[in-house]
């Protein structure tokens, strides 16, 4: 995308990106500059949609200002629990956030509920992901998985 | 996915399956009575791959067949819709339970095939949610979750997953992972990151909606506003953070809620309708209408009334009405009430009604259209037992509304009540007396809760009632409440202290009036008998008729400041005769 269509997407928040520089990720280049676009900044309506009608009732609707709020509320959540967790990797001096950064962060930050089924969640994730490694890693690789999971994680 | 009738498919929402091939036909599980006269079809075709009995999974069943069949089985069935879709070149998918989609070896399909659901014999009651439109749309959607079993229902899920597939998501990873990283501390984020991110996110949305349509539906809407959003991030701690995001202001005031005083007092006022206590009632009534319930800070302004007299009688009032307080040395004892006068006009005529027999007024009050289309509403403390003792609880109210309110140029009065000058009135503790409030009771919102209030307050106050008995024209007697200005007050204290019944001259209602408040009378449910009868006595001696009856009678006078002079009798006798006259009239 060529920067005169980010100009013309201005919006109202206006975010310094020089953390996008600092970040040392490749992949985040095609915003440049100060401008974040609204769809950078929240997940898409449509998942988040279909994600809330699941507790609500097939004859009940949800308004538009709504699903705007929720949107932005589930933004809010992620940057939420993303600062708490960035604080504790950093204190302990490491350069990646990884999962239990998060679930550490989910607890102290009263989300309790969240820890146990994010847990299991993640316990199954990396079972699948060793699981798939083992079929094509050798046993070199699993010895050194952690290291070698976080590097190819952070490749994603 | 569920096939539609012009050979595309579509994703079901919710579903999970996975669009592996583009012609198939995922049709999701359907709870189906499959009976015996269902057998699966065998079509010539091996493509079809249906699932054979021995591996059918009841009661995920599709029964796929070709057309002979079909029309065979179709006539096998009689009183069920069935979802016949023809799909040429498409294969059929068994779906089952776990949502993983098998799909038959992609061989030749058959040139036409039909997906039908059969749905066993015909007497066979179909599930309510597979009809025509089953085979089309996912029916297995759980109930919505509540918010006690939200959480173990999620843990149950999480359970239940058997491989955590990262590539197929609800919620981009990227857009997450983007979202991550406008924290300026983000460095590297690992992969599993944005992935938990994503599965907390979906159970975070899902418990915000869910608590946020329990506002709806307790505001009785089906459709979900943010008002309701912001509400359930009120109340519930874990959100705490989203406070800024959605701004209390948000949240609007529900039938139920006690945000607004008004309304709270409405919902009191209409659920407990006994106490007649309250002493604004009419004022009240168009007070909530007018004033702003910004005012619930009158209840501290009026609790620092000077006036021991009046603080308390008049706060009730003047913090349900709203009203403004004034404390002025000589005006201790009333408040002012600014009213729509209409809408006193309008509720005296109905009031009258409504003094409902089964409300104790504590509290006389006095509502007198003022000068200007003010209300005054005066309260006059009764002496309970002993006129000085009882302090803020001590009132006499003299509940007293003007029948010709409208027509009234009140003057401003000034009742010095204090807790020698207090205005006493004729003790009238256990009848029911009624009040001119309750008259329009029905019509104010915040009559209850004041009257709640009062009787608080005022639980030991003797009442007294000044009533103009009224004879309607269906000859019932009805009480009608009649204005009397201060002096008249006075003079009911200086009168008769202790005698059940006071007279005041005061305006006399004309006899359109009383006729308005007679034919009002009759279409309310009262039981009074109503007697069109003006009774008016003269009362410029104490020697006055003390009958036994708590009413009150009047005589009206212009409303001047003055004292009990003028001699009613003439005009008793001329509204008499404009009364008989008026009434002949109408009733001829």
């Amino acid at each position: 995308m060529s920067n005169s269509e980010d100009s013309q997407q201005y919006i109202s928040d206006i975010l310094v990106k020089e953390e996008d520089e600092a970040s040392g990720d490749e992949s985040d280049k095609q915003d440049h500059g100060i401008m974040l676009r609204e769809q950078d900044r929240f997940l898409p309506i449509c998942n988040i949609i279909k994600i809330m009608k699941v507790p609500v009732p097939q004859n009940g609707k949800i308004a538009k200002d709504a699903r705007e709020c929720i949107q932005e509320c589930v933004s809010e959540f992620i940057s939420f629990i993303s600062s708490e967790a960035i604080e504790r990797s950093v204190a302990e001096n490491r350069k990646t956030v990884n999962g239990d950064d998060l679930l550490v962060a989910f607890s102290n930050l009263g989300f309790d509920n969240y820890v146990e089924p994010l847990s299991v969640y993640l316990q199954k994730y990396r079972e699948s992901n060793k699981s798939d490694r083992n079929l094509f890693l050798d046993t070199n690789f699993i010895q050194n998985e952690d290291s070698a999971t976080t590097n190819d994680n952070v490749k994603q | 996915m569920y096939a539609t009738n012009n050979g595309s498919t579509n994703k079901a929402p919710n579903s999970n399956s996975t669009n592996l091939f583009d012609n198939t036909i995922t049709v999701t599980p359907i709870k189906v009575e499959l009976g015996g006269a269902i057998s699966y079809g065998a079509t010539a075709n091996a493509a079809s791959k249906v699932a054979p009995p021995g591996q059918r999974r009841t009661p995920n069943a599709v029964v796929v067949t070709t057309q002979q069949q079909q029309q065979q089985q179709q006539q096998q069935h009689l009183h069920h819709p069935q979802a016949t879709l023809s799909m040429p070149t498409m294969q059929a998918t068994l779906v089952t339970n776990s949502g993983s989609v098998s799909v038959p070896p992609p061989s030749t399909t058959c040139s036409s095939m039909s997906v039908t659901l059969n749905t066993a014999m015909p007497k066979e009651k179909t599930p309510s949610t597979t009809t025509t439109k089953a085979s089309r749309v996912q029916v297995a959607r759980k109930p919505p979750p509540t918010i006690d079993n939200f959480w173990p229902n999620i843990l149950q899920e999480v359970n239940g997953i058997g491989q955590v597939d990262a590539k197929h998501q609800v919620l981009p990873l990227a857009r997450i992972k983007k979202i991550m990283k406008l924290d300026e501390n983000a460095k590297m984020i690992a992969g599993e990151a944005p992935l938990l991110f994503a599965k907390a996110c979906e159970y975070f949305i899902q418990e915000l909606t869910m608590r946020a349509w329990v506002h709806t539906e307790e505001s009785r809407r089906r459709t979900l506003q943010r008002s309701d959003i912001a509400q359930a991030i009120a109340n519930y701690d874990q959100f705490d953070f989203l406070i800024d995001i959605v701004p209390r202001e948000e949240i609007k005031p529900s039938p139920s809620s006690s945000s607004s005083s008004s309304s709270s007092a409405a919902a009191a006022a209409q659920k407990s309708n006994k106490e007649s206590s309250t002493t604004a009632n009419a004022t009240n009534t168009s007070a909530s209408n007018n004033i702003n319930s910004g005012q619930s800070g009158l209840s501290s302004a009026s609790a620092s009334c000077t006036s021991a007299n009046i603080s308390n009688f008049s706060v009730p009032t003047a913090v349900s009405a709203g009203l403004k307080l004034e404390t002025a040395s000589d005006v201790l004892n009333f408040s002012t009430v600014n009213v729509n006068p209409e809408l006193f006009a309008s509720q005296v005529q109905q009031a009258q009604v409504h003094h409902q027999q089964q409300q104790q007024p504590q509290q006389v009050q006095i509502i007198q259209q003022g000068a200007g289309g003010q209300q005054l509403q005066y309260f006059i403390a009764l002496p309970g037992q002993q006129a000085q003792t009882q302090q803020a609880q001590n009132h006499l109210g003299l509940n007293i509304v003007t029948a010709a309110a409208a027509q009234q140029p009140t003057q401003q009065l000034i009742l010095t009540a204090g807790p020698n000058g207090q205005l006493t009135a004729t003790p009238a503790p256990t009848q029911q007396q009624q009040l001119l409030q309750n008259l329009a009771q029905a019509q104010a919102q915040a009559q209850v809760q004041q009257q709640q209030q009062h009787q608080q307050v005022q639980q030991q106050q003797q009442q007294i009632q000044l009533l103009q008995q009224v004879v309607t024209p269906t000859g019932e007697l009805a009480n009608v409440p009649i204005s009397i200005n201060a002096n008249q007050l006075h003079l009911l204290r200086l009168q008769h202290p202790q005698q059940q019944q006071v007279i005041i001259p005061t305006q006399l209602l004309t006899g359109q009036q009383i006729l308005q408040l007679g034919a009002n009378a009759q279409q309310q449910q009262q039981q009074q008998q109503q007697q069109v009868q003006v009774q008016q006595h003269l009362s410029q001696t104490s020697a006055s008729a003390t009958t036994q009856a708590t009413p009150i009678f009047i005589n009206s006078t212009n409303g001047q400041a003055q004292t009990h002079q003028n001699p009613p009798s003439q005009t008793i006798s001329s509204i008499q005769q404009s009364n008989d006259r008026s009434l002949s009239g109408a009733f001829r």
